[in-house]
């Protein structure tokens, strides 16, 4: 993949999880939730079968960035396709469906890894879907 | 057979979206609640490989039936509205736009690009509530599966 194709599948993944973002920011409920996460993640999205494209989410009182490549300092690290996590946003792909599945790569759909304490953060994953799915 | 994006082409459309229980299903009350899906969409096919012209075809859509569909002409002027907003009059209003070059229009009626792929690679590009999108891909994905359903002539 192209540096502009790169920049392209940013601005595109960010303008699908901000809109999210700003949806809940609308709702007294959903606010409570986005102002209460405190986590940092790596995600790789899987362009090729052995390639991943980095970014990060970072999200600390109710304020949420999203950049390229890596934390080295990260609570959660996710590995998944670019259209599935989009599918998973809109909710169509449960958590489940994700873990289970397997992606066009022959991967499981969703694959959480270590934080870089090496331990798992089990707690964030269960917050982020409150965060990121729709 | 009919050509693609053309009058009798965005006919045959209506139809198989009417036809197709798998939208109705997605966009109906049940499916996008609590009404259903209202938000019409147009989807500009840009000039590349055969096609030498652009095109614009507008499609009514509303709580799971499509209300119709149809080439819009150069005289009939359309604009991006928000939901519950008026075009002005003479001007058709849309809450969506989704746009691609004809070659890659083409890659999608051949199912060689998924239509979502498409836009997040920037090979397509949507206008429009991108959360309410988010909250209907399973219609959105029905909507571009309908179009591989017509048998279709290319350019």
């Amino acid at each position: 993949m192209e540096e502009s194709e790169k920049e392209i599948l940013f601005s595109n993944l960010k303008e699908v999880l901000f809109s999210v973002i700003e949806n809940k920011r609308q709702n007294p409920k959903t606010l409570k939730k986005l102002n209460k996460f405190k986590g940092r993640i790596n995600i790789g999205f899987q362009i090729e079968k052995d390639d991943y494209f980095w970014c990060a989410l970072i999200g600390e009182n109710g304020n949420f960035t999203f950049s390229r490549g890596k934390l080295d300092d990260y609570d959660l690290l996710i590995k998944v396709v670019p259209e599935d996590l989009l599918f998973m946003v809109s909710g169509e792909n449960s958590t489940l469906h994700m873990v289970i599945k397997k992606n066009e790569f022959g991967y499981r759909k969703f694959r959480p890894g270590k934080g870089s304490d090496n331990k798992r953060h089990f707690g964030i994953i269960l917050k982020l879907r409150k965060i990121i799915v729709i | 057979m009919a050509k693609f994006a053309t009058d009798e082409w965005a006919e045959q459309y209506a139809k198989a979206l009417n036809e197709n229980e798998n939208y109705r299903a997605a966009a109906d009350p049940k499916g996008f609640p609590p009404d259903g899906w209202e938000g019409d969409y147009v989807f500009i096919i840009e000039p590349a490989g055969n096609l030498d012209h652009q095109i614009n075809m507008w499609i009514g859509l509303h709580h799971g039936n499509c209300t119709g569909a149809k080439i819009l002409k150069e005289t009939e002027p359309f604009q991006l509205i928000k939901a519950g907003e008026k075009a002005p009059e003479g001007v058709i209003g849309v809450e969506f736009i989704y746009s691609a070059t004809y070659d890659t229009w083409e890659l999608i009626l051949k199912k060689e690009l998924d239509a979502i792929k498409a836009l997040l690679m920037g090979k397509a590009k949507l206008k429009g509530d991108m959360a309410k999108v988010l909250k209907s891909t399973k219609a959105a994905k029905e909507m571009v599966v309908t179009t591989t359903i017509i048998k279709t002539e290319l350019w």
